[in-house]
Parts: structure tokens; sequence; C-alpha cells
């Protein structure tokens, strides 16, 4: 039994892979290069003169130039590609249908509150196909509200409240899904077991759990 | 350096434990509360008391010798700088047999998990304390290397001559100085919070984000503080042992420059998760990426060094080759992290981890290393063993990879989690790292007993056996001079007694002045002090007993004002040295002495101090939606009165050092005096009048932001008008006694210096609290 994989990791692979192969070229070329001159040039004792020539250091300053402008112009179309996902991640979508979740973190456990007031901890349960906005905020300290099978996280932070949201993948045929929650900011002896589970249902069931629970919170 | 192998083998054995705890999912080796406490001595003891000392502890030794000048500029400074480093470290490790042990906190002591709320332990503030102390022992440091390299060089010591090494020293120190000060306004907030219970942290307005402003922008710079070193030793050992002149010197140095001011202007990328405004972030996203091109450029023109050369390859050849290796490797991983979509998934994980460790790890201690092996016949005039040499490089490479590769795949694995039984899957990659740790972990330490073991029983060696070129190694300042094989032993390239270092300027140097640098070393000699570790043995006492018992804080604040008594009384019988040197200092900067120029450079860190204080304190007021009216809360009149009388102070001041300049006694006597009354009165105004009157009326340290940021800064800056008065103590002591002459006035100038930056800081002080 596979879970799905959510949109923001597919975009996260994506992003992760022009880095990777760029990242690859560009080190394999330096690392070859390094491992390329100390073999052919390894001496037993080596007697060559020091030489130092400014025209040869003028040329050579140019090459450095048109380098360093083309990796700027690499990193600065990597640095655009991304602000437009991180972009993407931070600000949810216009639609009247999005479930908004307030998260509030403190030692050592997630707290869930739902539009209904409903509150849970631990375990945050989710229809499918909806669009989910996390409101999150702490109750005490520093956290991390981390989902890492979306690839997604943001810090809890006392006194502000910082908004991530998803997607919800659908069901693919399965009765429920349920990814990690975890924290992923040191704080306190707790951290270790500060986790939580994403549970996604499908819509009949998460307003019958949601109907119950108000229910039995009397929130009628 | 022999202290700081100390600290690397004490945070290695602590690293070893955290692995051993990981290598199965639910270790059980520590409890989550002695694991997190394991995390957080090791991160903060390998950066900040292994990393940076080991590398100053070098720059110690070869920065001097370098360019060619006698020693470091401020000996007895340099000693004191060493002996708080050490107790400081001593400090922070004692925390963990205190009650309720040491930082459970990482060591980027987020607040509010560092307030006394979730921490409520002594041992927490000490540590803090400890990290003030360094911030402290650093700044006295980057003041002597800054003095030394800038205004100590010798004649021929030309700019674009001076080593790569000693370069990357220049730069470090700079970033010191600048990185520092926002570490000591944390750890000074902080500590109010946690002793005078200020709400700098604790509060939600605004103070949860501040440490991290504070800590990151100390934090980042600290990063290229640790690197920097090495990368100049890997630089200096590439040419060497290529036989080539470093590609391309001036833009390298460039490069580093370029490195160096970039690195002061990325650290919002370690708060990519905050809710920092997406434009704020976007900007420093992009800085990091630009960073990595100045970077690219220094590994570039490394390999390219090794181009048409003539390689030798030896022990310190592969340690740096294999820095540069993961150089390359910790700085492309780096760029991913610089991308604000991918650190949505990287953020606290362990591929961050991987990251750092690569850079932090991989290039600092393989650089240092090396270097260690390289300068060896230096420093022993022994030779190391050149195959046991070979073999640790071999399997701590190995070991290395194996232990901080799997990192990288551990894309989802939070940090600092003592288990991890809800995810099976991470066991396999552990199970390696933990591995490759123990294959690491000995390796390194047999490289050291390589080194220790050489330096009683190696193979004596030439003064130069590697053909060297750089000064260090031919003594050569493009003059002739005998080659000087120095025979000291490691420990005393320890700071403690430098020194044994100096060794007379051989008679090429300068002859006109031959007679009296002689002569001056001689004095030198007998600078040799206890005073220093005494000052510094009391500034601990001191704080240990403000902490945990009160009659230890009274002793260790006696023994210090005792030895800063005796080191004063020492400077006014021994003024006759002071007037030699200040003439003989001259050269880069005719006109300005090496004291003067340290004050300067000292003034320059108060500057940032304060600079962090005051940002700190308009960014918690902007952040809040109420403030109270600076009328409601001081008094005007009062504060006027007191602008006046410090200014007037300032101008007395001044008044002395004319008339010290046209002999006139009468005239230094009455400024001096005039200075210190009206100094005095500003305190006792601000001690005996307006503090009490505002708190009779509610206005109380406990109170909220407003009275806590105003007590902050009107306590540093009383804390700092009272070493004023200090100073001018003495003055009217030497003043009194007739001591200053037109020739002789450096410490009237220099207090006076000192007595109009307190002044200056006030003007800033006055409108921010009595007028806004």
């Amino acid at each position: 039994m596979s879970l799905p994989v959510p949109p923001t990791a597919v975009d996260y692979w994506d992003l992760f892979s022009a880095f990777f192969i760029i990242g690859l070229v560009a080190g394999g070329i330096v690392v070859s290069a390094m491992v390329y001159y100390a073999y052919v040039n390894r001496r037993k004792i080596g007697r060559r003169e020091f030489k130092i020539s400014r025209a040869h250091f003028r040329s050579r300053a140019r090459e450095t130039v048109i380098l360093a402008m083309i990796s700027l112009t690499i990193l600065f179309s990597l640095s655009v590609l991304s602000d437009r996902i991180a972009a993407n991640i931070q600000t949810p979508p216009e639609t009247s249908t999005s479930l908004v979740i307030n998260v509030n973190a403190f030692q050592w456990a997630f707290q869930f509150i739902y539009p209904n007031n409903v509150t849970v901890t631990t375990d945050c349960r989710i229809p499918v196909n909806t669009t989910v906005i996390f409101n999150v905020t702490s109750l005490d300290v520093m956290h991390d509200f981390g989902l890492p099978q979306f690839k997604i996280k943001t810090d809890a932070i006392p006194g502000r409240h910082n908004i991530i949201w998803i997607n919800v993948p659908s069901l693919e045929g399965q009765n429920e899904l349920t990814y990690q929650i975890k924290c992923y900011e040191l704080c306190g002896i707790g951290h270790t077991f500060m986790m939580g589970n994403l549970i996604v249902m499908n819509q009949t069931a998460f307003d019958q759990w949601l109907n119950q629970t108000a229910v039995s919170q009397g929130l009628g | 350096m022999v202290t700081s192998i100390f600290f690397l083998a004490l945070a290695g054995t602590i690293a070893e434990l955290v692995r051993g705890q990981l290598a199965f999912p639910n270790g059980s080796l520590l409890t989550p509360g002695l694991y997190e406490q394991a995390v957080s001595f090791h991160g903060l003891i390998m950066i900040l008391w292994f990393l940076s000392p080991f590398g100053t502890a070098f720059a110690n030794y070869f920065v001097p010798t370098q360019i060619g000048a006698k020693d470091m500029a401020f000996p007895r400074l340099n000693a004191m700088s060493y002996w708080l480093y050490v107790f400081s470290g001593f400090m922070l490790v004692s925390t963990i047999f205190l009650p309720g042990g040491g930082p459970q906190t990482g060591w980027t002591l987020y607040a509010p998990l560092t307030t006394t709320e979730y921490m409520p332990q002594p041992g927490m503030t000490l540590s803090v304390l400890a990290l003030g102390v360094l911030a402290v022992s650093i700044t006295m440091s980057s003041v002597n290397f800054l003095t030394t390299i800038l205004g100590t060089r010798i004649k021929k010591m030309r700019w674009w001559k001076m080593p790569a090494f000693s370069w990357s020293i220049l730069f470090t120190n700079f970033l010191m100085l600048f990185a520092f000060p926002p570490l000591a306004a944390g750890a000074i907030l902080l500590t109010m919070d946690r002793v005078f219970g200020t709400v700098f942290f604790s509060s939600m307005l605004g103070g949860a984000l501040l440490w991290t402003q504070y800590f990151w922008f100390f934090g980042h710079p600290e990063v290229y503080v640790v690197v920097l070193p090495a990368l100049g030793a890997i630089a200096e050992i590439f040419v060497t042992f290529s036989k080539r002149p470093l590609f391309q010197k001036r833009v390298f140095l460039i490069e580093m420059a370029a490195v160096t001011v970039l690195s002061v202007g990325v650290w919002i990328h370690h708060m990519f998760m905050t809710g920092i405004a997406l434009g704020v972030r976007e900007t420093f996203s992009f800085t990091t990426m630009a960073i990595s091109v100045p970077f690219e450029g220094l590994v570039i023109g490394l390999v390219l060094t090794l181009r048409k050369s003539a390689l030798r390859i030896t022990t310190p050849m592969l340690f740096a080759m294999g820095a540069l290796f993961f150089v390359i490797l910790g700085g492309i991983t780096g760029v991913f992290q610089a991308s604000i979509a991918l650190d949505y998934a990287y953020r606290g994980t362990y591929w961050v981890v991987g990251h750092f460790h690569y850079v932090m790890v991989g290039t600092t201690i393989f650089g240092l290393v090396a270097a260690l092996y390289y300068w060896f016949p230096k420093i022993t005039g022994r030779m190391y063993n050149e195959k046991i040499g070979k073999l640790t490089f071999l399997f701590s490479f190995i070991g290395f990879n194996v232990l901080y590769f799997p990192y990288f795949l551990l894309q989802d694995m939070p940090r600092r989690i003592a288990s991890y039984a809800a995810n099976p899957e991470w066991f396999p990659l552990n199970l390696t790292a933990t591995v490759g740790a123990l294959i690491f972990g000995p390796f390194i330490l047999i490289s050291f007993l390589n080194i220790g073991h050489s330096a009683f029983t190696g193979a004596p060696c030439e003064p130069n056996p590697w053909d060297a070129v750089s000064t260090e190694w031919t003594g050569d300042y493009s003059i002739p001079e005998p080659d000087d094989p120095e025979g000291g032993i490691e420990e005393s390239e320890n700071d403690n007694e430098p020194e044994k270092e100096a060794q007379p300027p051989p008679p090429s140097i300068v002859p006109s002045q031959n007679q009296e640098e002689t002569a001056s070393y001689e004095e030198e000699r007998s600078t040799r002090t206890y005073l220093p570790v005494v000052v510094a043995g009391g500034v601990i006492f001191f704080l240990y007993g403000f902490i945990m018992f009160a009659p230890l804080a009274i002793i260790g604040l006696l023994i210090m004002a005792g030895a800063v008594v005796k080191w004063f009384h020492d400077d006014y019988h021994d003024k006759y040295a002071e007037i030699k040197q200040t003439l003989k200092e001259k050269w880069p900067f005719e006109t300005v002495g090496k004291e003067k120029l340290g004050l300067w450079i000292f003034l320059m860190s108060e500057i940032v101090l304060f600079g962090c204080l005051i940002s700190g304190y308009i960014y918690v007021r902007l952040g809040s939606s109420t403030w109270p009216l600076a009328a409601e809360t001081h008094n005007v009149v009062i504060g006027s009165l007191n602008t006046v009388l410090l200014l007037t102070s300032s101008l007395a001041m001044i008044l002395a050092v004319q008339a010290a300049k046209n002999n006139d006694q009468l005239g230094i006597k009455a400024g001096i005096l005039g200075a210190f009354t009206l100094g005095a009165m500003f305190l006792m105004i601000k001690l005996s009048i307006e503090w009490p009157r505002e708190i009779i009326n509610g206005f109380v340290i406990t109170g909220g932001l407003a009275p806590s940021t105003y007590y902050m800064l009107m306590g540093a800056h009383a804390i700092h008008v009272g070493i004023g008065l200090g100073g001018l103590t003495y003055l009217m002591a030497k003043g009194f006694a007739g001591k200053f002459t037109p020739q002789s006035h450096t410490a009237l100038e220099l207090i006076g210096l000192y007595w109009a930056f307190v002044d200056i800081v006030w003007i800033f002080l006055f409108p921010l609290f009595y007028l806004i």
C-alpha cells in the first residue's frame, strides 16, 4: 500500500532534479579537474620554477569574470524558479471550499482547531480533494510544523501566524491515507516524540467524524 | 592549540555517543534529556571552542612570522584572551554536572526555549554567560590580530605580497569583529531575561524572532570565520607542494574579500521558514546564491594552481585536497538550501546536518589537520611519520564520507531527535553513518597521536623541508635574513606564553632601530605575567558566584579588581617601555600608534554591539502595538541635565589632552578632575535620583518590554561610564604625579577616546528614550 505522492512533493523533486543535475555537472568538472591535474602532475621531487607573468594574469582575469557571470546567471534563474514555487507554497488559492485549520504547537504535540471549533490533538483528519490551509502558531516555544511527505513545513513561533496549504491527494482506491506530521525544531526533551498523523478520509466519513466529535465536545 | 584539541576530543566523544544512540531506531544509550544536552554541547564546543580557536592557534604563531612582526601586537591582551577562552570552555562543560544539567536547546539556543520558564537550571544561565565571556575573548583576539596585521607588518611586506593565510586571518578577524558583538548582545539580553526578569525573549510581542535575528547575524559569518583560515592554509599548502604560485593571487584575495563582505548579508536564509515577508527572503536567497560565485572562484583558483605543476603528494597535500573536495560537495549542497522552495523540505532535517558537516568538519578539520602536518616541521623541527599520515588520510576520508553522505539521503529525518521508532526505514542509513563515525573518529585521533608522538621522537629535519617559498619558512621578507628554525615546543604556540616565540629580530631589519628593538625584546620578556590568568579566573569566579553562590562572586570580584589594579600599577611604573613601542610601530600607519589603532578597532566592535542592542530595542518597539509615551515614564529635565554633564565632561577631557600636548600640568589635572567629577555626577544622578524615581512610579525592570529595553540599554551605558570612570581614576593618579608629558600621554589619549565614545552612545540613547 503506497501513499500517493502529493503535488508539492512532485514540485520538490522536479526542482531538486534541476539543482542536482547542475550541481553534479559543475561539481563533477571541478573534482575531476582536481584529480586529473593531481594525477598527471605528480612528482617524486619537484623542481619547477615559479613564474608570474602579468599578461597571463590579465587574460585569466577576463575568463574569471566571464565564468562568474555565467554562474551568476544560472544561479539567478534557479533562484527565480525556486521563488515562484515558494510563493505558491505559502499563498493559498482563493477558493471558498478550502478548509482552514488552526494549528497550535505546544510542548509536545500539535493541536488542530477546525472551523466549527472542534479541537483535536496529534491526529489531523482532512477530507479528500480539497484545499487545506494550515494557520500555524505556537503556544510556548519555537516548533516547526512539518509534513515530510509533502516536502513542506513552517515554523511555529509564539505570537506569529504562518500559513502553508496543501491540495489533498485523492485516495486512489484506499480507505484512508496516513501521512506523517513531525516537529522540525528542537523544542525541549519531548522533541523526539512530537509527531502526529495527517489522515485523509473520503468526504462522507470526514463529515461524520467531524459531527460526532463536535457532539462529544459539546459543540452540538 | 592543545586546548582546542582537547575540546575537539571532548566534543568528538560526545558526537560518537550521539551516533551510537542513533545507530538503532530505539537507541537507549542516552535519555532524551541527556541526548539533547549532548547535541547542544557537541555543537557549541565543536564550533565555538574548537574550530575557531584551532585556526586562531595557527594564526597566533604564523601570522606574526609570515608578516615579519616580532610577536602579536599586544602579548598580554593575547594571554588574557586565551585564558578567558579556556575558562569559558570549562565553565560551559561544568554545567553538565550542575543540578538540572546544561542546555538542552541545541547550539542555536533558540529563545524562548532558553528562558527560565522552560530551562530553569542554573547551567543554562552559566552557558549563556560562557558564550558572553567567549565573545569578549574573541573580540580581544580580533583587536589584537587586526592591529598586528594592519599595524606591525614589516616594511617590506606589501599588501599583495602578504601570504594567503595571513590574508585569510585578516578577513576572519574582520568578520569576528562584526559577528561576535551580536552574539554578545543576544547573550546580554538572555542573561538579563534569566537573571533580572526582563522579557525580551519571553514576551509574545516579537521577542522570539529577535533571538534568531541576533543569533544568525552572528551565526552565518561564524561559518566563514571557521572556514576561511582553513582555506588560507589550504592555499599555502597547494602553493608549496605544487611548486606553482597561487593561481591569480589577487583575484583569489578579492574573491575572499567578496565572500567576507557578502557573508554578513545572508543570515536570513537560516530563517526562511519563520514567516518573514517573501520579498525579504527572496533577496537573501539571491545573496546566498551569489556568495557561491566568489567561493566557486576560490575553489577553481586552487584547482588551477595544480595545472602544469610539479606536485608532491604528501600527507598535508592529501588532507588539503580532501578538504577541497568537501568544500565542493558542501558548497553545492549549500546552493540547494539557498532555494526557498527546497528549504521548505530541508529545514531542520539531516540534509542540513549533512551539508554543514561537509563544510565545517570536512573543510575545516581536514584543512586544519593538513595545516598541522604542514607546519609541524616548522613548529617542532621534527618530521612526522609520513606512512601513518597517508594511511590516516585514506581512512578518515573514507570514514568521513561513510559517515556524512547518508545524511543527504535522510532528507526527511528531523534533527536532534533521540530515536526514530516511527520510521524504521531510516535504520540502515543511520547504521551506516555510525559505522562511518567509528572509522572517522579513531583515525582523526590517530592523526593527532602521530603528531603528538612525532613531536618528541620524530627525526629532526631541516628548517625548510618542503622547499617552500613563503616567508614563514624562508624568513626572507625580500631582504636577506638568516633562516631561523624555531625550537619551541607545541605548547609555546599557545597564547599563554607568546613571549617565548618572540625572537630577537635579525640585524638586517631596519638597522637604525636595531639596538632599540633588541632592548625592547628584553623588556618584553619581563612583561611575562600571571595577571591575565588571574583576571580571567576572577571573571569566572564572579560569574559562577553570581548565579550559584553569592560569596564566591565577591571573591571573584576582589580577585579581578586586584589584578586589574596591579595591571595598571605595572603600566604606571613601566611607562618607559610604552614610549619605545609607540615610536617603533610606526611604519604603516605613520601617525597612529598601535595602541590607538587597537582601541579604534575595539571601538568598532563596541559600535556594532551598541548597534545591535539599539536595533533590538527598535525592533521590539516597532513590533509592539502599544508603548508608553516617553513623557510619562522618563523625566526629560533629568535626561537633559545628564546630557549636558556628559558632554561637558567630554570637553574637559579634550582640554586635558590638549594640555598634555602643551605640557600644561595644571591643565591636565584640571581637565581630568573635571571630566571625572562630571562623569561621576552623571552616574550618581542616574543611579540615585532617576532610577529610584522611576521605580517608585512603577517603571520596574520586570514590567514588560519598555522598561526591559530602557534598563538594558541604560545599564549597558552606565557600565561603560563606570569603566570610563575607572580609567579616569587611573589618569588622575598618574596626572597628579605629573607623569604626563607632551611625548608620553598615550593613556590619556586612549581613555579620552573611549570617554568620547561613551558620550556619543549617550547622544543616540537620549532622544531614543527621552524624546521619542
